[in-house]
């Protein structure tokens, strides 16, 4: 079985030296061009094809075509010699092309056809069996080019070529039914049987549009990818979208191969924040300290609240830290994929990395703040004790919490750009909704059922319960964490990985 | 730069002939844009019409690219190549079609992908390695020679942004060269800076064909396809026009624009 790849009557696909010129492309983008006034354009490429194939009949009239608009123009402008000249040449130009038209006859075009494909140069002869092919049917003759056709051989490579001229030229076919019958009157098997060449579902009675020489569209055997293809032959398939989830193994394999590139982003940014002031890196603790020291004048100041204990300063730190840990994985997750446009428009990664990185940005964000809390835990004096233990389970579930808001808000940014524009109004109400500056208990009932349905409120309660109080967290408080955790990363990841493919037209 | 024997033992490890094929792509997008006031309108327009226009980048594209094939890719602005290699890329999704591709790719289409201007020479060498897909470890490897390359000195400690567009261009290409790409592709002439360094860098680029296993190349420059592809394509409006042999190719593109600014220097005096 012919290799479509190798085969020279299938052109330089992958086979090197000589070259193609698709000359039927290009006098219909020529055409195109001229039909839409860009008469440059098209004297360009008609130009590309007389170069190519001189007295080539499309192209002579599309030029003088050119020509007698221009002189048309140059009328309206009042310059007649102009538009005198280009007539004439015009005129010159369709007189040759016509009378060069003559001079080719058929079974000549056949002849040389032959002569061509016998010395090798494939591409010639191709050429050449397509004019003869458009001639006889302008001249509807097809039946006697079929006999000059078998006259000239019947060998395999030559029906090949034939088949080939003729489907490349259905484009010009004005009967669909003449080039039918030229097929089975001209090689002795239909085109269908032509082995691996040809597309044994095109219906010959339908052209399509100018098809490229490319036909070869049995499905070409996919390599397995995957450990068997060896590390560095990762095969990859592009297909048009057709909306789905991409192959989810190995897209994950690949986020996870890439774990570096996320971390070193996110450490990158932050760094980057605070390059031009003089604290420097300490910011990263002296912003959460600032903010809660601002709150805690405001509450107490403000609202003359019950107690300035420092047991009520702890709750205050503790749950501003842990509301800002899960906000500024939402404000920077929405930022993670519009402001990257220069990294999604020119570089191949899993951009479920972008927001997962906005996500381990805000946790080192929030380490320190840990670490400032920690701090003023042991000098107040607050309960110590194996609850304390249950911490990283707290930020792990409030992890899971964070990257799938991340992961939405981020999708949702690049759709809806009004999403990041609301964002900190949102993110203020949500604080004030949550039990940060006040506790659950001073929270009338009808209220309560609200506060108590935001994501973040069990987290919450359950800092407050491990740090505050010196209580073990309530395991049906955990399984709602857990809960909330798992159907946003569920959902962020599913929701991010279908609309990952349009981001880089949208950004 | 791969030794003897890795490159050796690529070529055994079952390596298919046939690096990137692309079957009938067409990618198009479309804008949207709202409609011009009509001039002369009396009342203010609160929202006006959004319009959507469809812009066909890629037609019907069909090519193979075998192994070790340096394809150059020419064509006017606006003809669909840096399109086409993005596609490959796997950064645009086809509307229509189908590509495969067999090998790691790389991607040298902007200067500085990944870069984050605040922060030093170093660190950004690092973010932009890693934004190209390399292991750290492989990046520590590279360092020295990406930093000789540069020419920067002690520069690499100051904050990028301190750099002036010479240097930054310096550093960035520097980093995109030394990356160990199967497949490679280029956009455009990304060699800045003065003579010296440019002639670096077409060495540099000549090293990278003759060594990387496959390159596609987009570029204006008819003497650089000349002197490294050994295959070429011609992409106008997104078809391929012509194909095979870079001269070939190159003369013809040469043709379609000589011819076309003749005929606008002629008619185009208004």
């Amino acid at each position: 079985m012919a290799d479509p790849e190798r085969h020279p009557a299938w052109g330089p696909e992958g086979a090197g030296g000589g070259s193609w010129a698709d000359l039927a492309r290009l006098c219909a983008a020529a055409d195109e061009a001229f039909g839409s006034g860009s008469l440059d354009e098209a004297e360009g490429l008609y130009a590309v094809v007389r170069a190519r194939e001189p007295g080539h009949p499309a192209a002579e009239l599309g030029t003088a075509a050119v020509l007698r608009r221009r002189a048309a123009e140059q009328e309206r402008r009042g310059r007649s010699d102009a538009a005198s000249e280009l007539s004439a040449e015009a005129d010159r130009i369709e007189r040759a092309a016509k009378a060069g038209a003559e001079v080719r006859p058929r079974t000549l075009l056949v002849r040389q056809a032959r002569a061509r494909a016998d010395a090798g140069d494939m591409e010639a002869a191709v050429r050449l069996l397509q004019d003869s092919v458009r001639a006889a049917i302008g001249e509807r003759r097809v039946s006697g080019l079929a006999d000059e056709l078998e006259d000239a051989g019947t060998d395999e490579a030559w029906r090949i070529l034939v088949a080939r001229a003729a489907l490349t030229a259905q484009a010009d076919a004005e009967r669909a039914a003449d080039l039918a019958s030229l097929l089975r009157n001209g090689p002795r098997r239909p085109a269908s049987e032509v082995d691996g060449a040809l597309d044994p579902a095109a219906d010959i009675d339908q052209p399509d549009p100018p098809a490229p020489l490319v036909v070869a569209s049995k499905p070409p055997v996919v390599e397995p990818h995957g450990p068997s293809a060896g590390p560095a032959e990762a095969g990859m398939v592009f297909e048009s979208h057709r909306g789905g989830l991409p192959p989810m193994a190995p897209y994950f394999a690949e986020v996870w191969r890439r774990r570096q590139f996320l971390v070193h982003m996110a450490r990158a940014k932050l760094k980057g924040q605070h390059a031009d002031t003089l604290a420097g890196r300490a910011w990263t603790l002296l912003n959460p300290i600032l903010l809660a020291l601002t709150y805690f004048m405001l509450v107490t100041v403000l609202l003359d609240a019950q107690s300035t204990t420092t047991v009520y300063l702890g709750t205050l730190l503790s749950g501003l830290f842990a509301f800002f840990y899960t906000s500024n994985a939402i404000r920077m997750g929405a930022l993670s994929v519009v402001g990257a446009g220069n990294l999604v428009m020119n570089t191949a990664f899993p951009r479920l990395l972008l927001p997962l990185s906005a996500c381990v940005s805000a946790l080192l964000l929030f380490l320190p703040m840990l670490l400032v809390y920690a701090v003023f835990h042991l000098a107040v004096g607050l309960p110590l004790g194996p609850q304390l233990a249950a911490v990283p389970l707290i930020i792990a579930l409030q992890t899971s919490l964070c990257a799938g808001l991340a992961m939405l808000v981020a999708v949702a940014n690049v759709f809806v750009r009004d999403v990041g524009r609301a964002l900190p109004y949102a993110l203020r109400l949500w604080l004030y909704l949550s039990p940060v500056l006040w506790t659950i208990d001073q929270v009338p009932d009808s209220a309560a059922r609200v506060v108590e349905f935001s994501p973040l409120y069990p987290i919450l309660v359950s800092w407050h319960q491990v740090l505050i109080d010196g209580e073990g967290p309530g395991g049906w408080l955990l399984a709602q964490a857990g809960a909330w955790g798992a159907v946003t990363l569920v959902a962020g990841t599913v929701l991010f990985l279908r609309k990952e493919r349009e981001f880089a037209v949208r950004i | 730069m791969r030794s003897a024997s890795e490159q050796g033992a690529r070529a055994q490890v079952g390596a298919s002939p046939t690096a990137i094929r692309v079957q009938g792509l067409s990618v198009s997008h479309r804008t949207v844009y709202r409609s011009p006031r009509r001039a002369g309108a009396r009342r203010i327009e609160i929202t006006r019409r959004r319009r959507i226009q469809r812009v066909d980048a890629l037609r019907d594209v069909s090519l193979t690219v075998p192994r070790g094939e340096v394809l150059g890719i020419v064509g006017a602005n606006g003809a669909g190549k840096s399109t086409l290699l993005r596609a490959i890329a796997g950064i645009l999704p086809p509307g229509q079609g189908r590509i495969e591709v067999r090998g790691r790719v790389s991607t040298l289409l902007a200067l500085g992908v990944g870069f984050n201007r605040s922060l030093s020479g170093r660190d950004n060498v690092l973010l932009g390695g890693l934004a190209a897909g390399l292991e750290p470890s492989a990046i520590r490897a590279r360092y020295d020679e990406i930093v000789d390359f540069a020419e920067l000195g002690d520069h690499m400690e100051l904050p990028m942004k301190t750099y002036s567009s010479g240097m930054f261009g310096r550093l960035a290409f520097s980093v995109a060269v030394h990356m160990d790409p199967d497949i490679l592709l280029i956009d455009e002439a990304l060699a800045t800076g003065d003579a010296t360094f440019k002639a670096k860098s077409s060495a540099r680029m000549r090293e990278l064909c003759d060594n990387a296993g496959t390159i596609l190349l987009v570029t204006h420059g008819m003497s650089t396809i000349r002197d490294l592809a050994t295959s070429c394509v011609w992409l106008h409006r997104g078809q391929v026009m012509s194909r095979g042999d870079p001269s070939a190719v190159v003369d013809d593109y040469a043709t379609y624009a000589r011819t076309k600014k003749h005929a606008r220097a002629i008619h185009d005096d208004e």
